[in-house]
């Protein structure tokens, strides 16, 4: 499984604040939501690659234990998941937002 | 290397006893052949057991302190024969009896092989249970992916 | 985010279960040498590398917390110097097993509640 995690995250609307007024601006220093949530992708494509090597290491013989290779495999399953949620509840939320009447 | 690399170990063992066991067995069945085509008794032999070390491709993070290392399985490097002498019995009409009148029959104890048929039996199946051992490890691994 | 979802004990199991696999090992090569004349048994010492698998949630590099192979010194050498107890080592083989299907388990049920968490129960 080779697909890149961050092509998912294209779909995603622009997180920068740009309501009038700043209401949406991060605290100073600390940061932006788009920011973090770019950093989860880049976690997640990662835990992907690990469990790639993982998996090749022991198909070929190599230096993989079992577990460490099932563990490695969960793990990013489960990142993904977790991604995948986050994701659809945004996504939600900003359709949530462009239905409210102004 | 997953826990598949263990059964290697215990292949060896089970090969090893195998070899073991058909020698008794060969034993066993000519304990009274007194006629052989390398002329004179059948003669007893004998397997003789020398550790073989299998190679250890652990991960670097667990590396072991012995230049031995601890993948060490077992081969049969010599199947010997016994040089005790062979047992003469005085029997002047059969066919083998020398000039004396003796007969000399294979130097094999039928109590001695079988003491060696238990043994070996036992150390098999030892080896049988680790190899079910770590069948079990192996699908308790699998396990982990729910 | 994805890394506060995974402690470090997940990978302390992994790594208690890669000693327990490398003690089978060492127990397996004892019983497959039981009848090889002067093999003496060996047992595999980790104790404290176990201890900071689940402390510190990975092994240290120091060399006296790492797992060391030992010759098992109180075991009776008989006649042609092989110190192998079968019985012994069988009854060390099923314990060892044991654990690491018990830790398999306990990883198994960690990654499961991990996933009802992430998607609510199916």
């Amino acid at each position: 499984m080779t697909m890149d995690v961050k092509t998912i995250g294209a779909g995603l609307p622009d997180l920068a604040p740009t309501a009038p007024g700043g209401a949406a601006e991060p605290a100073p220093g600390a940061p932006s939501f788009g920011a973090v949530l770019k950093d989860s992708l880049a976690q997640v494509n990662t835990l992907q690659h690990d469990a790639d090597t993982a998996i090749q290491s022991l198909a070929t013989g190599g230096q993989a234990t079992l577990h460490d290779t099932m563990l490695a495999v969960q793990k990013a399953d489960l990142s993904f998941r977790l991604m995948m949620q986050v994701r659809n509840k945004i996504i939600d939320a900003y359709q949530e937002v462009l239905r409210m009447s102004v | 290397m997953d826990i598949g690399g263990t059964f290697d170990i215990s292949a060896t063992g089970l090969r090893a006893e195998r070899l073991r066991l058909d020698t008794i067995a060969s034993n066993l069945a000519n304990a009274s052949t007194t006629r052989t085509p390398e002329g004179g008794p059948y003669k007893r032999r004998d397997v003789v057991f020398v550790t073989q070390a299998l190679e250890s491709d652990f991960a670097a993070t667990i590396e072991e302190m012995s230049e031995r290392g601890a993948r060490q399985g077992v081969k049969v490097s010599d199947v010997i024969e016994d040089t005790a002498p062979p047992r003469m019995v005085f029997d002047p009409g059969h066919p083998d009896a020398n000039p004396e009148g003796f007969v000399a029959y294979p130097n094999v104890n039928p109590v001695t092989e079988m003491v060696d048929l238990m043994t070996a039996t036992r150390a098999y199946e030892a080896n049988v249970q680790a190899v079910n051992a770590a069948k079990r490890m192996q699908d308790a691994a699998l396990s982990i992916g729910g | 985010m994805a890394n506060i979802v995974f402690d470090p004990t997940m990978q302390g199991l992994a790594d208690a279960m890669t000693l327990h696999q490398r003690r089978h090992e060492v127990l397996a090569s004892n019983l497959a040498n039981v009848e090889t004349p002067g093999f003496k048994a060996q047992e595999l010492d980790f104790k404290s590398a176990l201890q900071d698998a689940f402390d510190t949630g990975r092994l240290e590099d120091d060399p006296n917390r790492k797992p060391s192979l030992v010759e098992d010194a109180t075991a009776p050498v008989r006649a042609d110097g092989n110190s192998v107890d079968l019985d012994l080592q069988m009854a060390k083989l099923a314990t060892n097993g044991g654990r690491y299907v018990a830790l398999a388990k306990i990883l198994q049920l960690r990654m499961a509640l991990l996933r009802t968490a992430i998607e609510g129960t199916r």
